[in-house]
């Protein structure tokens, strides 16, 4: 291991023992601060109970469609906004009207329009998920070098599809992949806020867990929530290092 | 020789600028030869490459290719002064770009691109990234470009412009000899006097305001061209000075 990894570790290992130290030393209640040696019981009993993977299933649910709605509608509304001078210009109040509103004031109209259901808890983590690449996507194809789409032009690649193909897509790639990736880690702060009004999933689990002060469950699911983001974040990465392979 | 670009009483300007950038200018490109065009730097020489590719609209006048449309090739291809790779595409496929679309089987494809490379001295580089080459590779890359689509012209907008003296005598001997072997027609833009006198045939000067070829060079100097030819010289110096009495008028003096 290197001597950064090994530091890296040693700072991890050194915050959960500080954790682990103020909680046994009485200065907290334990309610108010369980020490991580409580959690590993309380995660068994939760799998063991099968709460554990109900929750996790409905909430990768509501994330996984809200994740797919929000980053194909952004990417594609951000990349036509910025091909169409014209769409841009009809647009642009709208979206800076729309822009400021957070996802969760969102929650009264998604209750409104689709109950407490799966698709408002879907709607409300596409809505943040949106506007992280509708931006992207729009800097990342407004900053196209045009050269090369002459370029692409002289050698014979004249209409809009052969344009998006040969030059708009892979260059504005970088951009856009980035978009995806922070729109990832945005759909995992969404969800647990997305279910704290009544919809089955890690946020509900955590309310509930809250309301009885047991704590160490709530951890259970902030934990679970911190490796769900990190193993998707490393696999988009992976896929993502891939793509862009061509990059010094 | 017959005539493969003709253009007449052309007019060129940008919009929203009362004056054309380019009047009444009239060319003639003939088959099989190498012209350069040179002039100062803002005189049009680009805008003008810009109108024979077809990537530019004329105000006015009147542009004649003869070039036969003949499906398995692009009629002309372009090298601009920036290689302009595209960096997500390793070279052999920068070196495809204008052979795709152009309905030809993956081996002709393949075979097209890398008699292209080897032409320019590449063929082991083939599957490298453009941001492992040098300056003078990559513009190799985009000679390898446009020959791959075995143009009837061959438009070169201040190719080496860009490059370092040394690699610049290289790739303009290089060019030569390429030239030499596929005798496609060439129309090279450039600024630097020496330059187009030691590839070309003849030497257009673009001056005035607004523009037009104003003198032409007929440069009888024997190929294979050596730098130090006295008749080269002579070209050279008539060009220069006419080209500083164009300025000087331009400027008012």
């Amino acid at each position: 291991m290197s001597s950064r990894r090994l530091l890296s570790a040693a700072g991890l290992a050194a915050f959960i023992g500080i954790w682990e130290a103020v909680a046994r030393s009485g200065l907290v209640p334990v309610a108010l601060l369980p020490p991580p040696s409580a959690i590993p019981a309380r995660f068994v009993s939760e799998i063991s109970l099968g709460i554990w993977q109900t929750m996790v299933l409905a909430s990768l649910g509501h994330y996984l469609v809200g994740l797919l709605i929000g980053s194909l509608l952004g990417v594609v509304v951000g990349g036509a906004v910025a091909l169409f001078p014209r769409v841009d210009a009809a647009q642009a109040w709208v979206a800076r009207l729309l822009r400021p509103i957070p996802p969760l004031a969102w929650i009264p109209f998604a209750i409104i329009w689709f109950g407490i259901s799966e698709t408002a808890a879907a709607f409300i983590i596409a809505i943040g998920i949106f506007w992280i690449n509708y931006f992207t996507a729009y800097a990342a194809v407004g900053a196209v070098d045009k050269d090369l789409i002459e370029l692409a032009r002289a050698f014979g690649h004249r209409s809009l599809k052969a344009r998006l193909q040969k030059v708009i897509m892979p260059a504005a790639a970088p951009g856009i992949l980035s978009g995806l990736r922070a729109g990832i880690g945005q759909g995992w702060m969404t969800v647990v806020a997305a279910e704290l009004f009544g919809i089955t999933g890690i946020g509900q689990r955590m309310m509930e867990a809250a309301g009885l002060l047991a704590t160490p469950v709530v951890i259970v699911y902030m934990a679970t929530i911190a490796v769900l983001y990190g193993i998707s974040d490393t696999l988009f990465l992976m896929v993502q290092t891939r793509i862009l392979r061509w990059q010094p | 020789m017959a005539a493969i670009i003709e253009l007449a009483d052309v007019a060129i300007g940008f919009p929203g600028s009362a004056r054309p950038v380019l009047a009444d200018l009239a060319l003639t490109v003939r088959r099989g030869e190498f012209a350069a065009v040179v002039g100062a730097s803002g005189a049009g020489k680009s805008t003008l490459l810009r109108i024979v590719a077809g990537l530019m609209e004329p105000l006015r006048g009147s542009i004649h290719r003869h070039l036969d449309e003949n499906p398995g090739r692009r009629s002309i291809a372009i090298v601009f002064q920036e290689a302009r790779l595209m960096p997500w595409r390793r070279v052999h496929e920068n070196v495809a770009l204008g052979l795709e679309g152009l309905g030809l089987a993956d081996e002709e494809v393949q075979r097209r691109v890398s008699d292209a490379l080897a032409l320019v001295g590449l063929r082991d580089f083939a599957q490298r990234w453009p941001h492992q080459l040098s300056g003078g590779q990559r513009q190799r890359v985009g000679i390898a470009r446009a020959l791959a689509v075995r143009p009837e012209i061959l438009l070169m907008d201040e190719p080496f412009g860009a490059l370092d003296a040394i690699t610049r005598q290289t790739l303009q001997d290089e060019l030569l000899r390429i030239w030499a072997a596929t005798r496609t027609t060439i129309l090279f833009v450039t600024h630097d006097i020496e330059e187009a006198a030691y590839l070309a045939d003849r030497v257009l000067l673009l001056g005035g305001s607004p523009t037009r070829i104003s003198e032409t060079y007929e440069i009888s100097a024997p190929r294979p061209r050596n730098r130090s030819d006295a008749s080269l010289a002579s070209v050279m110096r008539q060009v220069r000075s006419d080209l500083s009495d164009i300025l000087q008028e331009g400027a008012g003096i």
